[in-house]
């Protein structure tokens, strides 16, 4: 009996030892294959959220010049892909918190991809692209070559009509979009149709983003800060140059300004443009005059933005620059000189002629004006030119930058893309990485 | 008597010693049975994870190469790549080593055109899925997807 109980208690032993070591091995296995199910979703999900971030850029872009909206915290976006399994969930934030203030702000963009119990949120930053990073001349209504030969070095778009009058003639070595249903012109290899007409936000718009209102800007642009040489040892240095008395409470520059100020070096009368914003309703500038423009910072030491605003409230008086007008820069490549900027609100005229080179962007886009932007006379814009109606004639030449040299972070956003943060966050609901309340 | 006794308790011992050995190997041929069963179970399953870890280490290659391409490159339509049990390219044709099947479909909503040819516009998304299937077998492992647009991430 003791033998039989034995050979028992030993069947037993091995039983169980053999169950342990299975339930161990199942246990394993089972533990492996909800590990590998789980990561299998903690994969897909980091997609899902990256392309919640790509709808949301998107969705900011089409808003630039409508709502200016983007999806907030409180009300965010949920999305999904078909026939694929899971959802993202995206938002705007602000870039140091609170909801995103609109363009031209840079935002967090930040997105939640869940794929069953499983769910993964990042946060990039989206960044703007300036209203000078695409286009050499682009007309949102047409784009006129008006007389002699004109070129254009880099893209022409339009959201209307692109012609020649019949003693102008075009020479476009870049692109020529043809924007939206109503665009048209001469067809060519060159020729790019794109469906939709690109956006472009009104003048009104950008000093709304960028100061508020004109009235705020009017108050505070600095007029006050323009510059004449010295009588005597004139230089575009700080001490060769002093305050050319010009009041902040001025908005219109005449040829017969120039009669209070003193000569340049090269002997013309001369105004000179520090680093600022500037608020005119009136240029009526045809002479020998030379216009500086100190984006190099000659004169106060520091490179910086040349920026003037004409604001729509203006007379429909026609504007002219037609006298030199020179950039400064105390880079080696020049790129300080395509700091100049002209946002042009008035629904007037605006012609520049007569110059041998400028530099920088030219940008009047306004609503419900037939207003134009012309170029003519030879002259050399070395920048971007953006109105409703262009005009390009006399033989000018307009050459768009090396790409990323106009880009100016600072400048209104005409569409936003990804900018140069990336980061993995925990989950904003719960304070999980999971949606089940775990983290591991 | 007492023989008669001894016999019959003998026969007893001896009838219960089948009837045990009987139930014995009865149980015995279940617990292997159930034993062969949960090692193959096992087995199986720990096949397939391999399987599942390669085929959606396979997507996230074939959404990045999707990406890296940058946003207008990508060919629109459905192209076909073939992978081996390691997560090795085989190419666009199977060959005796191909374990995986690569189903990438690119589409746009928007078009530009130029010179006749259509490419994503400047303001298109882009939907990408990527699909993972058994091969020979062609079922379905791992189906991702994401959105494309200019600029974006």
């Amino acid at each position: 009996m003791r033998e039989k109980g034995s050979a028992v208690l030993a069947a037993i032993s091995v039983a169980a030892l053999v169950s342990l070591l299975l339930a161990g091995a199942a246990t394993f296995v089972m533990s492996h294959n909800s590990r590998v199910q789980r990561e299998k979703d903690y994969q897909a999900a980091l997609t899902l959220a990256e392309a919640g971030i790509n709808y949301e850029l998107l969705y900011a872009t089409s808003n630039l010049t409508t709502t200016k909206t983007a999806h907030t915290a409180a009300s965010p976006y949920t999305g999904s892909i078909s026939g694929v399994e899971g959802n993202y969930k995206v938002w705007t934030e602000g870039m140091i918190g609170g909801a995103w203030a609109g363009p031209p702000n840079d935002m967090w963009i930040k997105s939640v991809g869940t794929v069953g119990n499983v769910s993964r949120t990042v946060a990039v930053t989206g960044q703007r692209e300036g209203l000078f990073a695409d286009f050499s001349v682009f007309g949102t209504k047409d784009v006129t070559f008006t007389s002699s030969t004109s070129t254009v070095h880099g893209t022409l778009g339009t959201n209307g009509l692109l012609s020649a009058s019949a003693s102008g003639t075009a020479s476009i070595d870049g692109e020529v979009w043809y924007c939206g249903p109503t665009a048209s012109g001469p067809s060519g290899t060159n020729v790019v149709i794109v469906p939709d007409p690109v956006l472009w936000p009104s003048v009104d718009s950008v000093v709304a983003g960028e100061f508020g209102s004109w009235s705020y800007l009017q108050a505070h642009c600095n007029n006050a800060n323009l510059r004449q040489f010295k009588s005597s040892n004139g230089a575009l240095t700080p001490n060769g140059t002093q305050s050319a008395n010009f009041s902040a409470t001025t908005y219109s520059l005449k040829n017969a300004d120039f009669n209070k100020w003193n000569t340049s070096p090269s002997g013309s009368k001369a105004i000179i443009f520090p680093p600022g914003d500037y608020y005119f309703t009136d240029f009526s500038v045809s002479s020998t005059v030379t216009m500086y423009m100190d984006t190099g910072g000659l004169t106060t030491g520091t490179p910086g933005r040349v920026r003037i605003f004409m604001p729509s409230s203006a007379a429909d008086s026609q504007d002219t620059l037609n006298c030199n007008i020179l950039m400064t820069t105390t880079d080696g490549t020049g790129a300080d000189r395509l700091k100049f900027r002209i946002y042009d609100g008035k629904k007037a005229d605006i012609s520049i002629a007569g110059t041998s080179g400028i530099y920088g962007g030219y940008y009047g886009i306004r609503d419900d004006s037939n207003a134009s932007f012309t170029i003519l006379g030879n002259s050399v814009i070395n920048g971007s030119i953006i109105s409703n109606h262009v005009k390009i004639g006399g033989g000018s030449v307009v050459n768009f930058p090396n790409p990323g040299m106009i880009t100016d972070t600072q400048d209104m956003a005409l569409w936003y893309g990804y900018g140069d943060k990336w980061q993995e966050m925990k989950q904003q609901t719960n304070g999980t990485v999971f949606v089940d309340g775990t983290s591991n | 008597m007492a023989q008669v006794t001894k016999l019959t308790r003998k026969a007893r011992r001896r009838g219960v010693t089948y009837v045990d050995t009987l139930i014995a190997s009865m149980i015995a041929v279940v617990g292997i049975v159930g034993t062969l069963n949960l090692v193959t179970f096992l087995a199986n399953m720990t096949q397939r994870n391999q399987v599942s870890s390669v085929a959606y280490n396979v997507a996230r290659v074939a959404v990045e190469t999707v990406r890296s391409g940058g946003f207008p490159n990508y060919p629109d339509g459905t192209t076909y790549t073939y992978y081996d049990n390691n997560a090795n390219l085989v190419g666009s044709i199977p060959n005796r080593v191909t374990k995986y099947k690569v189903i990438t479909t690119a589409s746009t909503n928007k078009y530009m055109v130029k010179n006749g040819v259509n490419f994503p516009s400047y303001n298109a998304t882009r939907t990408v899925t990527v699909q993972v299937n058994n091969y020979p077998a062609d079922t379905q492992l791992v189906k991702w997807g994401t959105l494309l647009i200019r600029g974006g991430i």
